[in-house]
């Protein structure tokens, strides 16, 4: 278990090639705020690393900051490659992930600053609570539903034009970084289900094997679910995995129009 | 002495023990209470100016001004003759008169610039709902355009 322990966070290791490296300072602003102590407010600590011992990314300084200076910073990561999607944060004023958010090079000693996805409730420092967010997920019944049953032992066949396309959609790894960038979702994260779980939506609509189309462009015919989004952006813009929410409700939006 | 020394000891244990379950709290209160105080965390004033959700903003704080100006404009021309006031074009043309100049171009410049960039940019909304240029690179190039049309027909709609 120990062993193990210290495999995972090799990130912070490796002294002995800082030894040839010249000293290189960076403040971190992380915002912090603990639930044991309620009553008092969220605010911003400082921390500061030299990034000749301190591995590439973001998340190899958070880590380093919790092995080494204070471990009761607090924040999820597991696969440090970008396909969890639990590190998703906002990183000098943009959401993404910081596992593979390069610490930026040295401007003159600017600090970086991170805060948890916005306008969440936070759980505990850089953790948001995604109770609701799942919630959402879920009402979109993200999966296949068919309504003949057809052979159970047979697989159901796609041509690849119709495999393409979910091309751009299947990638998401729900990490909200493009819900919690979205102004509409801010104000109206209650009623509207935001650019990730669209995007879902639309994942299931575009699949050629799914026979309950009616019925999910049903549950979207209201003036809120898919309807609070005026093609603000902010989704597409900050997707860490380039994908296009923005477009995949256009078309939810333009399907609606259709039928 | 021994027993008298073991029986402090003891007292002192129970105490300890008794002591424990009243400092500590459930878990469930613990949990609770920081359920009940937890924040929000920082979103519009931490989050980076990106053309995408400022120009949204815009678009929507020109729509109310102009809009609204223009519902309440209206309103008042229509109750002007109740109350005795005289709201025709010549009588807010000649009180307009002795505005000075730079304060009557900054507000014609408000307006004008409103009015121009909410019309333009509610054509990109109309373009997008085509689901054409919906990408990041769409986002860049429809808000430029809108941004020089804007520019051009305020200082048309200004001076002109």
């Amino acid at each position: 278990m120990r062993q193990l322990a210290r495999r995972g966070f090799a990130a912070s290791a490796a002294p002995h090639m800082a030894a040839e490296k010249p000293a290189n300072p960076k403040t971190f602003k992380i915002y912090r705020w603990n639930p044991d102590k309620p009553a008092e407010k969220p605010r911003m600590q400082e921390y500061t690393l030299d990034l000749s011992r301190t591995g590439p990314m973001v998340l190899d300084a958070l880590i380093k900051i919790k092995n080494e200076v204070d471990t009761t910073l607090t924040f999820r990561r597991s696969c440090r490659e970008g396909i969890c999607g639990s590190c998703a944060m906002n990183i000098d004023g943009k959401n993404t992930l910081a596992c593979i958010t390069h610490i930026p090079k040295d401007e003159g000693g600017k600090s970086i600053t991170i805060y948890p996805l916005p306008h969440m409730f936070v759980v505990k420092d850089l953790v948001p609570d995604m109770t609701y967010f799942y919630k959402q997920y879920a009402s979109i019944k993200p999966w296949l539903q068919r309504k003949d049953e057809g052979d159970a032992s047979k697989e159901i066949l796609q041509s690849p034009e119709e495999r393409k396309k979910l091309d751009g959609l299947y990638e998401c790894i729900l990490c909200a970084c493009c819900s919690t960038a979205c102004p509409s979702y801010w104000w109206n994260q209650d009623v509207y289900l935001g650019p990730s779980i669209l995007l879902q939506a639309y994942r299931w609509m575009a699949d050629s094997r799914d026979q309950s189309l009616p019925e999910r462009l049903e549950q979207m015919e209201n003036a809120f679910s898919v309807y609070r989004c005026h093609t603000i952006m902010n989704c597409t813009r900050t997707c860490p995995k380039h994908l296009n929410p923005g477009l995949a409700i256009a078309q939810i939006k333009l399907l609606l129009a259709k039928n | 002495m021994f027993a008298a020394r073991k029986a402090e000891a003891k007292t002192e244990a129970e105490t300890e023990l008794k002591a424990e379950p009243e400092t500590v709290e459930p878990q469930s209160v613990v949990a609770a209470r920081a359920l009940k105080h937890r924040p929000v965390s920082p979103h519009l004033s931490i989050y980076q100016p990106q053309m995408s959700w400022v120009m949204s903003g815009l678009h929507r704080n020109m729509g109310v001004l102009v809009g609204g100006g223009a519902y309440l404009w209206a309103a008042a021309y229509g109750l002007a003759p109740l109350v005795g006031a005289d709201l025709s074009s010549v009588a807010v043309a000649g009180a307009l008169a002795t505005v000075p100049a730079p304060l009557l171009l900054a507000a014609k410049a408000l307006v004008a610039g409103s009015l121009s960039f909410h019309s333009f940019n509610g054509i990109r909304h109309l373009w997008w709902d085509t689901g054409r240029s919906v990408t990041n690179q769409g986002v860049f190039n429809t808000g430029y355009a809108v941004i020089a049309a804007s520019v051009l027909a305020t200082g048309y709609l200004t001076f002109f």
